[in-house]
């Protein structure tokens, strides 16, 4: 009995099988490949729609409701009037990083946010835009507004011995060189704070200081306003007055109505009849004088504080006081991620009266 | 005997031969399975976001041209994959919902009267509200 060869698994066969095999594990990984490929350009595609929409309704409308607040908001929205709004800008930072998400319709996405003028300087929710010049002398109440900010700044010091600081960079000397040196650089800032200088308006170079604000600067000056006192428009006194909350105020974090407890007699500002004075704080007893205050000056804009070292009720003036602010940024860093989108918008930023032209850079990522 | 034996080798090398194949056709025939239910729920699922597109950007359309504009557009009744969806205009977004999902895009429109619908729908800007007749 002779038992024949197989016809199946023959030389043939095995042959076949092994080319199949190989065309199979050849196509499976192109398929797979060209597969993802589709998939990441779908992605992209559908995170560009989405930023498109979500971007536009956050630059465009007010969100709803209207008058929205960290718990009442269902949709986002940042702007009131053709124009960014700061107060809405500084609740949306203030909210839960997920909450945003939900309120923007992001849900299971990430995205990182932040704002910076045309110049590509950080904006802050505060009063000051970057860079800052900051002259002081013996007071540096306001330094901590600085130090506890990421923003750019330069310390003109004019006193006894200069404070630990974290400015950009440092002058020092006299009381009128450093000043003067300030005026002859203010075309470098965007912001000046003067704080108890201790210099007459006629012991420096004021015309500086008055081309810094006339040409669209924020002058900020607290304390005695000897220097201040001529030049500028308004007519200051010295009195020794309590003062009282009179005017909403981007810049002061207080009710109307709050008392304001001044330490020391202090200047204020006695223009009775110059209609442009935005009064914050008036005195209790004469409402025609005014103590912490702001007006136009040209094209920029100047706030006088008599008193950083005042109170209100048992909390700090100067702790009530947004001069600076937090960077407008929100959302975690987005290094290492695969797929991120970006759009760019350009919109006017209400600030403080100010009209600021912004650009807005949005990621949003899988 | 001889040719008896001839038979009943064949045989056997035959039937392993087609477990073979029926055991390819079975890996195949999973595979294939479980690409199209991905590829139907895929399918719902870019459509649903593609009708949510449409229609919000017909409304913020209708929304940036303002007083005047009229606009008629078409909402179909279901998917693509025969999936039924139900649409929702509310707080200054739309969402579309489907199976276990759904899919919100803000709107730019924050007075908008009226519901889309599935079918064909009349939407007019009059005096700044974005309304569906």
């Amino acid at each position: 009995m002779f038992l024949y060869k197989g016809q199946v698994f023959s030389g043939d066969f095995i042959l076949s099988i092994s080319v199949f095999l190989l065309v199979l594990v050849i196509i499976i990984p192109v398929f797979s490949q060209l597969s993802d490929q589709i998939n990441r350009k779908n992605t992209q595609q559908e995170l560009e729609t989405r930023l498109l929409f979500v971007s536009e309704s956050l630059v465009k409308t007010g969100g709803y409701p209207e008058n929205w607040n960290k718990s009442s908001v269902q949709t986002l929205g940042l702007s009131d009037d053709d124009r960014l709004n700061i107060t809405k800008i500084r609740l949306f930072m203030e909210m839960d990083y997920n909450e945003t998400k939900s309120a923007m319709t992001l849900e299971g996405l990430d995205y990182r946010l932040y704002m910076t003028d045309m110049n590509g300087y950080n904006l802050y929710t505060g009063l000051s835009l970057e860079p800052v010049a900051y002259f002081a002398v013996d007071d540096t109440i306001a330094q901590s507004h600085l130090e506890n900010s990421s923003i750019v700044w330069d310390m003109y010091f004019a006193g006894s011995s200069l404070p630990a600081n974290s400015g950009r960079n440092v002058y020092t000397g006299t009381k009128a060189d450093v000043f003067n040196a300030l005026a002859a650089n203010q075309s470098k800032y965007k912001t000046i704070i003067i704080e108890e200088p201790q210099l007459g308006y006629d012991t420096v170079d004021i015309q500086g200081i008055k081309d810094f604000v006339k040409t669209g600067g924020v002058l900020i000056f607290a304390g005695s306003a000897d220097m201040i006192s001529k030049n500028f428009s308004m007519t200051f006194l010295q009195a020794s007055e309590q003062g009282v909350v009179v005017g909403n105020s981007d810049l002061l974090n207080a009710s109307i109505g709050e008392n304001v407890v001044f330490n020391n007699s202090q200047w204020v500002i006695a223009n009775t009849t110059f209609e442009k004075l935005n009064a914050i704080v008036s005195s209790a007893t004469n409402q025609s004088r005014c103590m912490i205050c702001s007006w136009s000056y040209g094209a920029g804009k100047i706030y006088y504080i008599s008193d950083l070292a005042a109170g209100i009720g048992s909390r700090n003036l100067t702790s009530l006081l947004l001069l600076t602010g937090k960077s407008i940024e929100k959302g975690p860093d987005l290094s290492g991620q695969n797929i991120v989108i970006v759009t760019n918008r350009h919109a006017l930023l209400n600030k403080f009266d100010f009209d600021i032209y912004t650009a807005m850079r949005f990621f949003i990522w899988v | 005997m001889l040719f008896s034996s001839r038979k009943a080798q064949a045989s056997a090398e035959f039937m392993a031969y087609v477990v073979m194949l029926l055991v390819v056709l079975l890996v195949a025939a999973f595979i294939a399975i479980n690409t199209t239910e991905d590829v139907r729920t895929e399918s719902a699922n870019n459509d649903a976001k593609r009708i949510a597109y449409v229609v919000a950007s017909e409304i913020n359309m209708a929304n940036e041209i303002g007083d005047g504009y009229t606009r008629r557009f078409f909402i179909p009744e279901q998917l693509k994959n025969g999936e039924n969806f139900s649409l929702n205009v509310a707080s200054q977004r739309i969402t579309v919902s489907w199976s276990n999902a759904n899919y919100s895009l803000p709107l730019t429109a924050s007075n908008i009267t009226g519901s889309p619908i599935k079918g064909y729908n009349t939407m007019k800007n009059i005096g700044g509200v974005v309304v569906f007749v």
